[in-house]
């Protein structure tokens, strides 16, 4: 069983929000918000900006022109849109690499997520429900309390599974009985944590038990909690429960749901959703193999971490399973967890929290993590840096940029040492 | 072609690096973004036997492409802030490889981390901060890339 101080004390490790996003969402929920309001505040966020005109000039808008300016850009969307993917792109920011526990990357918690979002909105737009709140965004925070859970679940998976097999139970249900706390109750936290609207923080707070919310924002967690249940249901579930889960039957009469209407919703949002999220790349039910290859990846950069995949891919490898962390203390939380085995550690110098010579470091003094191979993978070119890595007994320095036979060739020749390639 | 040699260096890496990591033809061009233009700009510093910034910066419109080029198809769907990092890393790869070509016998380079920032053309570092050398280049596939190479010392 963990305390509330223990997950507030992962809360607040979490990132904060942008104050952009949070100024943003103010703004659009207000029918007196201009443009000029809008563009002043997007301008000061240039990640913000950078991805709104590229959304802007992609081929959703089918534009023969570029897009050069907020403001056009910022007219050509409208603010319903515009607020859709100014919290997708905060919300993707804030996600770590990935959620230990649940065995989710960042993209396929982000998947779930998104799958939630446009089905809160298909629906409330079919039930004709009145604009200004949020849905959109309801449905993509609801899993918000699986950010800072995972870190404990990780350490209870073998029981989770077992429990999960055995009793039938839904994922929240397992994680109450393991913890003592579920996810749901987590997110009210991270929520206070972030400073989200009222509205928001109680539809992921209640999107498992609906029953119990306030009249004035009863709606809004109706439908996100049908919304969870109907993206489980097609295929875009996010946890080992996804086949336990049903749409609650009190939600569903209070939105005077249909069988024939919630079909008609999921198969528009279907086709759509596997037009904008095409990579089938759910999480694995499946215990680790240990016949397979595992790999760790440890880089800050998901472009780099995406690099790295892209030439492991190319590498002419046996059947292996990825993991990725985004800094070098992740990475050696994963290496330490009990029953865990990697046969490679790919993993930059330059970190948050945990260098890559600092993690090599920690690796020699653990007698269990002592033989494990580690590449590092930079464009740091500082020979001090070299020798220590060196003397710290890196099997392997590949320097940026590399081509994918010199990657191949490297990765391949570690392995090969290790008996696992040939 | 009359550049000397740090400057003739600097581009060649420029090059080197772009043609490596996104496969693509560069070539290089005189024109220059209008002021207005929204940008990606990222400056990298570094410290050692030569001191200064090197900064990248790609038209904002063009970010996603480079992505592309730079992992060969798209890996994430839904919007994400990844296309800054993109150029972020390039950045940083041109200017490890430039430092270890430039002085290979002492390699004694400390380097930042990439400072990404969305902007127009007239507001950035590139355009607002004196350089040692310039290299404007287009890419086979029509994105425009600028590199700037800046230096407080060297020895």
């Amino acid at each position: 069983m963990i305390s509330k101080q223990d997950v507030l004390s992962l809360v607040r490790q979490l990132p904060v929000m942008p104050r952009a996003i949070t100024e943003l969402q103010r703004l659009l929920t207000s029918p007196d918000t201009t443009v000029d309001q809008v563009v002043r505040v997007i301008k000061t966020d240039p990640t913000l900006s950078t991805n709104i005109l590229r959304l802007a000039n992609s081929a959703a808008f089918g534009l023969s022109r570029k897009v050069v300016d907020i403001p056009h850009a910022v007219t050509l969307m409208g603010f319903k849109v515009l607020g859709n993917l100014a919290s997708t792109a905060a919300f993707a920011k804030m996600l770590p690499a990935e959620l230990p526990g649940y065995r989710l990357t960042a993209s396929q918690f982000l998947r779930h997520s998104y799958a939630v979002g446009v089905l809160s909105e298909s629906l409330a737009v079919e039930l004709h429900m009145p604009g200004g709140p949020p849905y959109y965004t309801a449905g993509l925070l609801h899993d918000i309390g699986k950010l800072v859970l995972g870190a404990f679940i990780a350490s209870h998976s073998d029981v989770l599974c077992t429990i999960l097999e055995s009793q039938q139970l839904a994922f929240v249900d397992a994680e109450r009985q393991i913890l003592g706390v579920d996810h749901t109750q987590a997110a009210a936290w991270v929520g206070e944590h972030w400073n989200l609207p009222a509205d928001l923080v109680s539809a992921a707070q209640l999107h498992h038990q609906p029953d119990g919310a306030p009249i004035a924002i009863q709606p809004m967690v109706d439908l996100v909690s049908v919304a969870d249940a109907s993206a489980h249901c097609l295929g875009f579930g996010a946890d080992l429960g996804e086949l336990a889960r049903r749409v609650d039957k009190g939600a569903f009469a209070r939105l005077s749901l249909s069988s024939a209407l919630l079909e008609k919703v999921t198969s528009s949002a279907l086709e759509r959703l596997t037009q904008e999220l095409p990579n089938d790349d759910r999480p694995s039910t499946k215990p680790d193999n240990t016949q397979r290859l595992r790999v760790l990846v440890a880089d800050d950069s998901s472009i780099a971490r995406q690099m790295v995949l892209k030439n492991l891919g190319l590498a002419g490898l046996p059947p292996y399973d990825v993991v990725e962390v985004g800094d070098g203390a992740q990475a050696l939380a994963r290496l330490r967890e009990p029953g865990t085995r990697f046969d490679l550690v790919l993993a930059d110098i330059h970190m948050p929290n945990m260098t890559g010579m600092q993690l090599l470091g920690k690796m020699v003094e653990d007698e269990r993590l002592r033989a494990t191979p580690v590449v590092i993978v930079s464009s740091d070119g500082n020979a001090a840096n070299h020798q220590r890595l060196q003397s710290l007994g890196v099997r392997a320095i590949l320097r940026k940029p590399f081509r994918p036979e010199q990657f191949r060739s490297v990765v391949r020749s570690v392995l090969t040492d290790l008996g696992r390639c040939s | 072609m009359s550049a000397d040699p740090l400057s003739q260096l600097f581009m060649e890496t420029v090059i080197n690096v772009l043609e490596e990591t996104i496969y693509a033809l560069v070539n290089e061009v005189a024109d220059v973004c209008s002021n207005d233009t929204m940008v990606t700009e990222s400056v990298v510093s570094f410290s050692g036997s030569l001191s200064g910034t090197i900064a990248l910066e790609v038209e904002t419109s063009a970010v996603t492409s480079l992505v592309d080029d730079l992992l060969g198809s798209h890996s994430i769907a839904v919007p994400t802030d990844i296309s800054g990092e993109a150029v972020g890393e390039l950045a940083n790869i041109i200017a490890g490889q430039f430092l270890q070509a430039w002085r290979p016998e002492t390699s004694d380079y400390d380097i930042g981390i990439p400072d990404v920032q969305a902007k127009q053309h007239g507001e950035t570092h590139l355009a607002t901060v004196s350089q040692r050398c310039v290299t404007r280049l287009r890419t086979d596939r029509g994105i425009r890339i600028a590199a700037g190479l800046s230096l407080e010392t060297w020895s």
